[in-house]
């Protein structure tokens, strides 16, 4: 049995709403659709979604996803057509709506908690949950009006995932927050829709959407115009934005032409400890060597979060051995704003033997990595390691390793057009050969 | 009606935190906190003190001290009148979580109605206080007043639920009823007693729902007489058949709240 299905639904707004006499106000209340200025959000839409169905809505602003939203939050209603939900719903068409400014993050919990439809026992249960995952201990007795949107988001998303709906609804939100809770919440909603619950996810974001969703629908201009695998409905919707001709033609793209490595082997230990970004916090492993201190900077040598794609950024790292290390290994990671590994090497992969260290010695490794990336916030992590005897050669014994560190941004540049789509850039030639007549 | 009243019933736990939340935010962060809700009430007491007593050289109404007499009245008035326009503007207020989350509606109002009562009873003590220093006190007719007040709700609630749904559709409704609020005001009368109505008005003052509620009060709480019934009774059975068609209205319009605001 579908849990939500759509038969032939119509939704018509009457922008003259509002602007009418009174009674001709009364007159629409009692009999809507009787004055000449409509707008149709939908026409004829139809699509059903299966349990525990991971479903995407795509498309352009003013298509009318967020009227399909509203429709099946049971916000509003249609105009024609069916519509039927078997199942409670927790909806995030905006995350945090039932907020009061003035109130605690504490009472706010309790207070959208049961405007989710949650007994107040229920939540109590909950709290601490909530409040870990929103990593908000420190500003719980705070009213949230002081919270930086980030916060606000944090505690909204918190709170709509920990009510356990039949139907979580999410709606365009993970713009918001930095990198390191958009990868937890990517972890989060792939956890909920491994259990089963249904999930409406309406976004831009095509990536994301790809990389949740099994189905989506792609309207247009309140029409049905695809429903079906993801990427298709995605690829669709690109050929629709895509029919703008681009207004600025491409400009040279900058090459980089300076080789970094002399340089970095120039970097003296002092450098990198005095610019390091290491945390601490996320960090692991048996210290024999450690990453005492790391740098991320860019072709011109200056320090970078951020960098076009296509060029370079190098890490340097400083080690520092506590025992004698026999052929250490060295290497990074970096994932995606969804906590997706795009690529991990080392030294042992790159087949780049580092000298063995005596107790006390420090070694700098720097990895110069092109940026072939797609656009977008990266995290890293960066570990040293040491091969362990009779192991299969993938294995390692793990001396250190910093976990999400950055974010680092590889950055387009719109008026151009893109080196490429997708999470990477594969090598690829093009040849062409004209036929003459 | 009864689905949606036992809908209504199913969201109870909302309207209670709604209520909370409303009383809250009210006072967090305010400097005299509590005092706002006694504010009004206490100045137009001394406001209409001074007129009645001092300039008119009225020494009592009704056999009552002036002061007192106006500040009974006046503590179900406020309530009435302050919470009939918050309630008719709540829609709006909340148009953020009508546009945002499903639930019944009526909660919205009924939430302004609820959280009205709050202030209702940090001026009901303020009374009894007031009371005793001019020697009136508690007597066993207080059991009464719970009632009276039920049937003050239920006024609020009718006109709450007609005047929320107008006041989405226009905006220039919460004028039109703050002028026929005062208007209103010197017809129960509320500052001044019945006896200085014209002959004509006094007539319609037992059918008029405040009239018969002060008068109820008014009997029970200085007198220790029974309140009369009949005047109650009428106002409750006329109240309960405009409830019907009110929340039918009400439950009708509502699912256009959330295109229209």
């Amino acid at each position: 049995m579908s849990i939500v299905r759509f038969e032939h639904v119509d939704k018509v707004y009457d922008l003259q709403a509002g602007r009418q006499t009174l009674f001709g106000a009364l007159k629409s209340v009692t009999n809507p659709s009787s004055s000449g200025d409509l707008f149709h959000a939908l026409s004829d839409v139809s699509f059903a979604i299966e349990k525990g169905e991971a479903f995407g809505i795509i498309g352009r602003n003013g298509a009318g996803k967020s009227t399909i939203l509203k429709i099946i939050a049971g916000i509003t209603k249609p105009t024609a057509g069916t519509v039927t939900v078997n199942g409670r719903i927790s909806s995030l068409i905006e995350l945090g709506a039932g907020f009061h400014p003035d109130l605690t993050g504490r009472e706010n919990i309790f207070m959208s908690g049961s405007i989710l439809g949650m007994p107040r026992k229920f939540i109590e249960n909950k709290f601490k949950e909530i409040v870990d995952f929103a990593e908000l201990w420190d500003f719980i007795d705070v009213p949230v009006k002081k919270y930086s949107s980030g916060m606000y988001a944090r505690l909204g998303f918190s709170v709509a995932v920990s009510v356990e709906p039949e139907i979580l609804i999410i709606d365009e939100i993970l713009s918001v927050g930095d990198v390191f809770f958009q990868q937890k919440c990517f972890t989060k909603m792939r956890e909920i829709i491994g259990q089963g619950t249904t999930f409406i996810y309406v976004t831009h974001d095509t990536a994301g959407m790809q990389n949740l969703c099994d189905r989506a629908l792609l309207l247009d201009a309140g029409k049905a115009e695809f429903i079906g695998a993801t990427t298709e409905a995605v690829s669709r919707y690109y050929a629709k934005v895509g029919q703008k001709p681009a207004a600025v033609p491409a400009k040279e793209r900058r090459v980089s032409a300076v080789s970094s490595s002399e340089r970095d082997i120039a970097m003296t230990p002092d450098d990198i400890k005095q610019h390091s970004l290491l945390t601490g916090a996320n960090r692991h492993g048996a210290h024999g060597v450690e990453i005492i201190a790391a740098r991320v900077t860019n072709a011109a040598g200056e320090d970078a979060r951020s960098v076009p794609v296509l060029e370079p950024l190098t890490f340097t790292v400083l080690l520092h051995a506590n025992t004698d290390i026999h052929n250490p290994t060295c290497g990074l990671h970096l994932f995606n704003r969804m906590g997706t590994l795009v690529f991990a090497a080392g030294t042992k992969q790159l087949r780049h033997r580092l000298p063995d260290l005596k107790k006390g010695e420090e070694l700098i490794v720097a990895f110069d990595v092109t940026m072939n990336v797609e656009q977008g916030e990266y995290t890293f992590s960066l570990g040293v390691s040491e091969p362990v005897e009779g192991q299969p050669p993938n294995l390692g014994f793990i001396h250190d390793r910093h976990e999400m560190l950055g974010p680092v941004t590889v950055t387009t540049d719109d008026s151009e057009v893109y080196p490429f789509y997708g999470i990477a850039q594969l090598p690829m030639k093009i040849s062409h050969r004209l036929k003459s007549s | 009606m009864g689905r949606d009243l036992r809908n209504l019933y199913l969201h109870r736990e909302l309207l209670f935190t709604l209520t909370r939340r409303e009383i809250i935010s009210r006072y967090k962060q305010t400097f005299f906190g509590l005092g706002w809700s006694l504010m009004q009430p206490i100045l137009q007491t001394v406001v209409y003190t001074i007129a009645f007593s001092f300039v008119l050289k009225t020494p009592s109404a009704e056999g009552i001290p002036y002061p007192i007499f106006v500040f009974a009245n006046l503590t179900l008035w406020t309530y009435f009148a302050a919470t009939t326009i918050s309630a008719m503007n709540s829609l709006r207020a909340n148009s953020a979580l009508i546009t945002k989350v499903a639930f019944p509606r009526e909660i919205i109002p009924l939430t302004s109605i609820l959280s009205g009562l709050f202030d209702f009873v940090v001026s009901f003590v303020v009374l009894l206080v007031l009371a005793a220093f001019y020697g009136f006190f508690p007597n066993i007719k207080f059991l009464y007043i719970p009632a009276i007040l039920i049937v003050e709700i239920l006024f609020i609630v009718d006109l709450a639920l007609i005047l929320s749904v107008l006041n989405v559709v226009r905006r220039d409704l919460t004028y039109v009823v703050s002028f026929l609020m005062t208007l209103y005001m010197f017809l129960t009368p509320v500052f001044f007693s019945i006896g200085a109505l014209p002959k004509k008005l006094q007539e319609f003052y037992f059918i008029n729902p405040m009239g018969a509620i002060i008068d109820a009060f008014k009997n029970v709480f200085f007198y220790d007489y029974e309140p009369r019934w009949y005047s109650l009774i009428i106002a409750t059975v006329v109240l309960v058949l405009i409830f019907i068609p009110s929340y039918k209205f009400f439950k009708r319009a509502e699912k256009l709240f959330a295109d229209v605001l």
